[in-house]
């Protein structure tokens, strides 16, 4: 049946190619008519409608339909279905997609289809060519500015006494949890595959703790409600919530930033490789890399081209600058990363 | 002739039930069965992992908990209803049963927010109890046990007051003027007759407000915050960001044993008290 399917449209196709030929790239294939691609909620969701998706579109001449949904879903959803995988090309963390890097539900990405590939560092591309990297999420200590009138410095500051039930933490399960979970281990002795320090340091800021938010979305709404004044957060979520006139904002923890790479990938037994790799190939270019790099979305760039500006360029000046952000080390977390889930479960748990 | 037509009319839907119930729910059951993450060898080691740890059957107890007070809270509010419902003109009944169903159109995920706003630390209560200097400090009334019992029981109550209706509906106005003119008042007449005749829709409301709320994903996250955990996000919790499908099988399996338990304890209990009436 699927077969047939494909053989259909193959013959379709090459006919439209050989009757149309318009030698606008993309359209050459004419079978390929539509694109399923996921993103996260939030700032990305809503800077790929506005920028990325017109941008496609005119390359291409289709409108990709957009899914918003957080990495470790997104892949479930795609082993769920592997021989008909319901989106074509997909937005994850670092982390998740390491952890399923090896099972083959990832295309190799085709170099000459994409072509912005040059503009990128080379470490940013997956040595794999399973995925490149997108963007960045720059991560730190957001604050009420009304309740805290000078900025906390560190993340030892969230046991200071004066933020007795104001301090918000983020679960493990999440990206953000996880990525500060070891850089609180890292900066307290330990590492990702030693996350005891990490243990301690919420058992100690526990009393504290206002709430436990299930992920960063929940996080900011925290903030906004007024229930948390102290926690660690995304800079994009942070300017979010500044722009709708929360009083909060984003400082620099004297172990500095942390850094959370987002990956792009074609999947596997995809119906249109080839509009996957365009739509690859428009996230990757300059112009939609500086427009999702300002307000109001301040997601950082990986072109190399690509300045930085506005609150971004407060943080980084440079991309070098960017990479030398606390990064976590996903293949050494990733193996346990459901023994710490697990561990932070019942730490928290009242 | 008759009774074999009828049975093949029963066919497709059969069908459907094996198909889309019990096939997905056998491979839950074989999922569970795995003794570990990569789904190697076979074994009910899942199951003497969850029920062998006392963290896993706090989380356990505390769900059925909080469903069996949702049914507890939702017939304390819902009956009154249902029985005004029984008392009014046609046109207030349906003013009325449009209110009763009014929650129903938003989706759960929308009324779990309208708790979150009304209980939160700058929500509607503690706004109203500041203003009003009952309080100094605001209360902690978001992300704790008492908010989800809340929350999961006016978001299901329209389960529960359906069926009463339908039930109080049903009682023959004979047997309340008969119950009066044997001398019976207002109280002993509700005690003895329209109680004991509302069982069935007692029963079918707590069934339903009880699978309901044990599985509220939404609203136990939302509004019981991270720091409670229910079986459904602890499903979700093992089975997409542990990846331990066997270990998320067998809570699914256990959680839906528990249900089915209680479930039957439920219409054995109405079994009974139908037999006292009658009998």
């Amino acid at each position: 049946m699927k077969m047939q399917r494909r053989n259909i449209l193959k013959a379709l196709g090459a006919a439209g190619a050989a009757g149309l030929a318009t030698g606008i790239p993309g359209l050459s294939l004419a079978q390929e008519k539509t694109l399923a691609a996921t993103t996260f909620p939030g700032a990305w969701e809503e800077s790929h409608r506005a920028i990325l998706l017109p941008a496609f579109r005119k390359a291409t001449g289709v409108q990709a339909n957009l899914v918003a949904s957080l990495a470790v879903d997104t892949v479930a959803k795609i082993n769920a279905s592997r021989a008909a995988p319901p989106f074509d090309v997909v937005l994850l963390d670092e982390g998740p997609y390491l952890a399923t890097r090896s099972e083959g539900i990832y295309e190799k990405m085709p170099f000459d289809k994409i072509p912005n590939l040059k503009d990128l560092p080379e470490k940013f591309i997956d040595p794999t060519g399973q995925g490149a990297f997108v963007s960045a999420q720059i991560y730190g200590i957001a604050y009420n500015t009304e309740r805290i009138k000078t900025a906390p410095t560190s993340w030892n500051d969230m046991l200071k006494p004066e933020f007795k039930g104001r301090i918000g933490l983020v679960s493990m399960g999440s990206t953000l949890g996880s990525a500060w979970m070891a850089e609180l281990a890292r900066i307290n002795g330990g590492s990702e595959e030693n996350m005891e320090p990490a243990f301690e340091f919420i058992k100690k800021v526990l009393p504290n703790v206002g709430a436990v938010a299930a992920n960063p979305g929940v996080l900011a709404t925290l903030f906004q409600q007024g229930q948390i004044d102290f926690s660690v957060h995304y800079i994009n979520n942070i300017e979010a919530l500044r722009a709708k006139g929360v009083p909060v904002a984003l400082a620099r923890p004297d172990s500095n930033w942390g850094l959370v790479r987002s990956t792009m990938h074609i999947v596997k037994n995809t119906k249109s490789p080839d509009l996957a790799a365009a739509y690859i190939n428009e996230a990757l270019s300059l112009e939609v890399q500086q427009k999702m790099s300002e307000a109001p979305y301040f997601v950082a760039p990986t072109n190399k081209n690509a300045k930085f500006t506005g609150a971004l360029a407060a943080i980084a000046k440079d991309m070098s600058e960017l990479e030398a952000f606390r990064q976590t080390d996903w293949i050494k977390l990733n193996p346990r990363r459901a023994e710490y889930i697990d561990r932070f479960n019942r730490e928290v748990k009242v | 002739m008759h009774t074999r037509g009828n049975r093949w009319l029963l066919m497709p839907l059969a069908a459907f039930f094996v198909l889309f119930v019990v096939a997905p729910l056998g491979l839950v059951l074989g999922v569970s069965l795995y003794t570990d993450a990569s789904m190697g060898s076979m074994g009910a080691v899942q199951y003497v992992k969850f029920l062998g740890d006392p963290f896993n059957r706090q989380i356990l107890l505390e769900t059925l908990a909080q469903a069996l007070g949702a049914v507890v809270l939702s017939m304390a509010f819902g009956y009154p209803i249902a029985y005004l419902y029984t008392l009014l003109t046609r046109g207030w009944q349906r003013i009325l049963l449009f209110a009763i169903l009014l929650p129903m159109l938003t989706s759960s995920v929308v009324r779990t927010f309208a708790w979150v706003v009304i209980l939160g630390r700058e929500g509607l209560i503690n706004q109203l109890a500041l203003g009003a200097g009952w309080v100094e400090q605001p209360l902690k009334l978001l992300y704790t046990q008492g908010a989800v019992l809340v929350a999961v029981s006016q978001i299901e109550m329209p389960m529960m007051i359906l069926p009463l209706i339908s039930s109080l509906g049903a009682i023959d106005s004979r047997l309340l003027d008969a119950s009066k003119a044997l001398g019976a008042g207002r109280w002993r007449t509700f005690i003895r007759v329209i109680l004991p005749l509302s069982v069935p829709g007692l029963l079918a409301g707590a069934l339903l407000v009880f699978a309901a709320a044990a599985s509220a994903f939404v609203t136990q996250t939302l509004v019981g915050g991270g720091r409670l955990m229910f079986m459904p996000f602890y499903i979700y919790q093992q089975a997409i960001q542990s990846q331990d499908y066997p270990f998320a099988a067998s809570i699914a399996m256990i959680l839906l044993a528990t249900v089915l338990v209680v479930v039957v304890a439920i219409n054995t209990l109405g079994r009974r008290s139908r037999g006292f009436v009658h009998g």
